[in-house]
């Protein structure tokens, strides 16, 4: 059986499309925004595609104008028992900046990330499904540049990981949405590639997912 | 099944809570501040001055460093410090240890950018014909200064080697590297707070030589040194106290507002007087955070002006106007002789000020074009805040500003200083 | 950051205009039941507060006196659709804590409040239709975030006051008793957290709930 869902671990049919839209809202650690604490929020946009039975693949797009990032992946999805599913998988992410401010910024940047994750479906009734999901976040290459001049890193490192916790219900008549919390902790976020963050340390990124699952 | 919920719930609950890390990097080492030079004279210490090869322990400190010593004054006693610059953001702080024998400093070590600290004890050498033996003071031909010993983590007793071989002395271009927020920022967890007289006090030995610092006016006119705009957890110890710096009078502000490390919020004259009187320092870079009349500012900047030149110190003191407000005050200013000024907007802007200074900001590139021509007309050149190691390396390289300002004044110093 | 929780609220209105046209897609598999009877329920709370957090009272101070006790005032506005889950608004006004001292023998005076101003999703922990006799079908699951308006005020050398805007979320657990067709009364047990002005503040609260309207 299956329920309208983009994080809860089940592929869907093969062959068919899930998508949703909403947004996610990140707020901003001090270490880097200093006085000005906000919560940013980003479009989120998944599409999901069944490919058999227990795969499927994945893509997601997050914009807010002056960046965005575009992730694919792959995921193997299967049932444990009738309530209880499990997932792995590996998405690909690229990411991209523009800042043209006059006086301000001649600024671009974009890199590449990599989330290997694993999740756990639990579905309550029906209606209800709730997923925990684990993601380590690797940097594959990052590559900024002002004015002229620029500079890159290209080597795989390990950025930091995040977790997630998902309800998948409807809200109301047919209309299922998705609600959850990710932690994220990690050295590097790209949506604040513009503060060039130099701290050598894991930061600590909650954020508030809410989408429409179309 | 309830139960389930009760605890996912709690296990979300959680996760928000106590999340953030407290990251901190105490300071293993007590200075004994001993006063006077000890074993280290001047010509000593311009001689231990100078680029090193790292050949043990290069893996935590890289292959090269700078070594420079500066001073602090506390009134007719002067304190020297040796400090080593790396170029992965590391610094370290030494003074002359006279119990052991030789020429000997030791002191702590700090990564900037995490929080990696620690101990670290040296001694001067001299290598002659590939035997080494303690420097006495005299350098002859074909000798070569080696600064070796050991270094630890956190509080553990110093047995890593390290050993440092004197390459070439340090690059003498002239070069302005400033130390962003009288020293560097609170978060980067230094022994003192960001605007205060301590970090004033150590900004050259984090690699500095000279200093922005941020003035704002208390409710009852009294110029201080703070950098945002309300009183927040970022700097001060949590006292119920927020809001607007300006809604608070100095008496309340003295009394009752501690910055993180427990320091108070210095006045500018406080700040103006311990740069004059205790440092080496020879920038002064007052940003105009305050509304209102520059007029106090600008009689502070002359008066220190002035006792600076009557101490004999090189020491120049300029207002930063990092905005259109900032602009509008100096205009309205009645006097404007002695008076220099930074100008941080265009260069139109700047050319019809006739500021001594223009300081765009980093992320708009190398702009050569135009800082040729502010450098044609006279006019110094710097560049800010710039922190990220690759691109200080590359702005000193590739670019013709005549100083950067930084959180991160022991990578400018280690880029500017080896720079051949 | 007021403009924040406008672009927020922006965003779900946005997106919640654009359903009526999406809802003529074919979907995927739904629930079978037709569109069932949304609601707007208001719910307005009283009771006490305990300021959580530590502290900071200046050293300068002698002779302190701290009172981390309060009386909060919750209004809270719940859409209440066909299904478990509730979306809605919640503001309010909670005392977080003052202390007194002295200084020099002049006396100081700190004392720090908090307007909450929260989206808040609220969940039944079981469906509650049909029999209500189940006490595990009235306590419901609430969690929140948005932003707290802090008021601070000090009397010392004269008066400041001053409101800043706290980045925050809040929990709380419920258990909801009917009273009749549009009213039930609910005891509440909450945490409110103002995370970068570190303030948090628990309390136990009995709430009023009115049924506004149905549809």
């Amino acid at each position: 059986m299956r329920r309208p869902g983009i994080y809860f671990p089940q592929a869907p049919i093969p062959g068919r499309w899930r998508k949703s839209i909403g947004a996610i809202f990140t707020t901003t650690p001090p270490e880097l925004t200093e006085e000005i604490r906000v919560n940013v929020p980003a479009i989120d946009f998944n599409l999901q595609r069944g490919i058999s039975k227990n795969w499927f693949i994945t893509g997601r797009i997050l914009t807010q104008v002056v960046q965005s990032n575009v992730g694919v992946g792959v995921r193997y999805a299967r049932p444990l028992t009738d309530r209880l599913f499990i997932s792995a998988g590996d998405d690909m992410h690229v990411w991209f900046g523009v800042l043209q401010i006059k006086d301000v910024f001649n600024s671009q940047a974009y890199g590449l990330q990599n989330f290997p994750n694993v999740s756990v479906g639990y579905r309550f009734t029906r209606d209800v499904q709730m997923t925990l999901k684990c993601e380590a976040i690797l940097d594959a290459y990052y590559k900024s540049q002002v004015g002229t001049l620029a500079i890159e890193r290209n080597a795989i490192r390990y950025n930091g990981l995040a977790v997630s916790v998902v309800i998948e219900q409807p809200l109301y008549g047919k209309k299922h949405v998705s609600l959850g919390l990710r932690a994220a902790y990690s050295n590097f976020n790209w949506q604040l590639w513009s503060l060039y963050d130099t701290f050598d340390r894991n930061l600590f990124y909650p954020q508030l997912i809410f989408g429409f699952i179309l | 099944m309830n139960t389930r919920y009760l605890v996912l719930a709690g296990l979300l609950v959680t996760l928000l809570m106590g999340c953030r890390k407290d990251y901190e990097a105490p300071v293993p080492y007590t200075f004994s501040n001993m006063t006077g030079s000890g074993k280290f004279p001047t010509a000593i210490r311009q001689a231990i001055n100078g680029v090193y090869t790292v050949t043990d322990g290069s893996d935590k400190f890289g292959a090269q460093v700078v070594l420079r010593w500066t001073y602090t004054h506390n009134g007719a006693d002067t304190s020297h410090h040796l400090s080593v610059f790396t170029s992965n953001v590391g610094y370290f702080d030494m003074e002359p240890q006279p119990q052991t024998g030789g020429l000997a400093v030791g002191g702590y070590w700090r990564r900037l950018q995490d929080t990696e600290i620690g101990l670290v004890q040296l001694t001067v050498n001299v290598r002659r014909s590939g035997v080494v033996s303690p420097f006495t003071g005299r350098l002859a031909t074909g000798d070569t200064l080696v600064v070796s010993g050991v270094y630890g983590d956190g509080d553990v007793t110093p047995t890593k080697r390290l050993t440092m071989t004197y390459a070439r002395p340090l690059n003498p271009r002239p070069f302005s590297i400033l130390a962003h927020r009288s020293g560097g920022r609170t978060s980067d967890l230094l022994p003192a707070s960001e605007n205060s007289v301590e970090i004033i006090k150590m900004a050259s030995r984090l690699g500095a030589t000279g200093i922005e610092i941020d003035v704002r006016y208390t409710k009852d006119g009294v110029p201080i040194l703070y950098h945002d705009n309300t009183l927040n957890l970022r700097l001060i110890q949590k006292n119920g106290l927020a809001g607007p710096i300006e809604a608070y009078t100095y008496q309340q502000l003295n009394t009752l507002v501690r910055l993180v490390n427990g320091e108070r919020i210095p006045t500018l004259e406080e700040a103006l007087q311990t740069v004059v009187d205790e440092t080496d320092l020879s920038f002064v870079w007052l940003d105009t955070k305050y509304i209102g009349s520059m007029q106090k500012v600008q009689t502070i900047q002359q008066t220190y002006l002035q006792r600076a030149k009557a101490a004999g110190r090189s020491l120049q003191i300029v207002i930063g106007l990092p905005s259109d407000d900032a602009v509008s005050l100096y205009r309205a200013l009645p006097e404007k002789a002695n008076t220099p000024v930074l100008c941080e907007l265009d260069t139109s802007i700047t050319r019809s000020i006739n500021a001594n200074i223009w300081a765009p900001r980093w992320t708009l590139g190398d702009q050569r074009a135009e800082v040729n021509a502010m450098k044609a007309e006279g006019r110094t050149v710097f560049v800010w805040t710039l922190d990220e190691p690759q691109f200080i390396r590359e702005f000193i390289d590739q670019t013709r500003f005549d100083g950067i300002l930084s959180n991160y004044a022991c990578v400018v110093a280690y880029y500017h200083y080896s720079q051949q | 950051m007021s403009h924040s929780l406008k672009f927020m609220a922006g965003v779900l209105i946005a997106v919640g205009l654009t359903l009526p046209a999406r809802a003529q897609n074919r979907s995927v598999a739904d629930t079978t039941r037709k569109r069932g009877p949304y609601a707007v329920v208001l719910s307005v709370g009283s009771g006490l507060s305990y300021y959580s957090t530590h502290l900071g009272v200046p050293a300068a101070l002698s002779n302190e006196q701290v009172n981390r006790f309060g009386v909060p005032f919750t209004i809270r506005a719940l859409w209440v659709p066909d299904h478990r889950l509730r979306i809605g608004l919640e503001t309010g006004w909670t005392t977080m804590y003052s202390y007194r001292g002295q200084v020099d023998n002049t006396n100081s005076h700190v004392y720090v409040s908090a307007v909450p101003a929260l989206v808040v999703f609220s969940m039944p922990l079981a469906w509650l239709s049909g029999d209500e006799r189940s006490i595990a079908r009235r306590l419901s699951l609430t969690g929140g975030s948005g932003a707290y308006i802090i008021h601070s005020r000090l009397d010392f050398d004269g008066t400041v006051q001053t409101n800043t805007l706290s980045l925050g979320w809040m929990a709380a657990a419920s258990y909801t008793q009917p009273l009749g067709p549009r009213f039930r009364l609910s005891g509440e047990l909450k945490w409110y957290d103002a995370v970068a002005s570190e303030n948090a503040a628990f309390a136990a609260q009995l709430q009023l709930n009115y049924r506004l309207v149905r549809w």
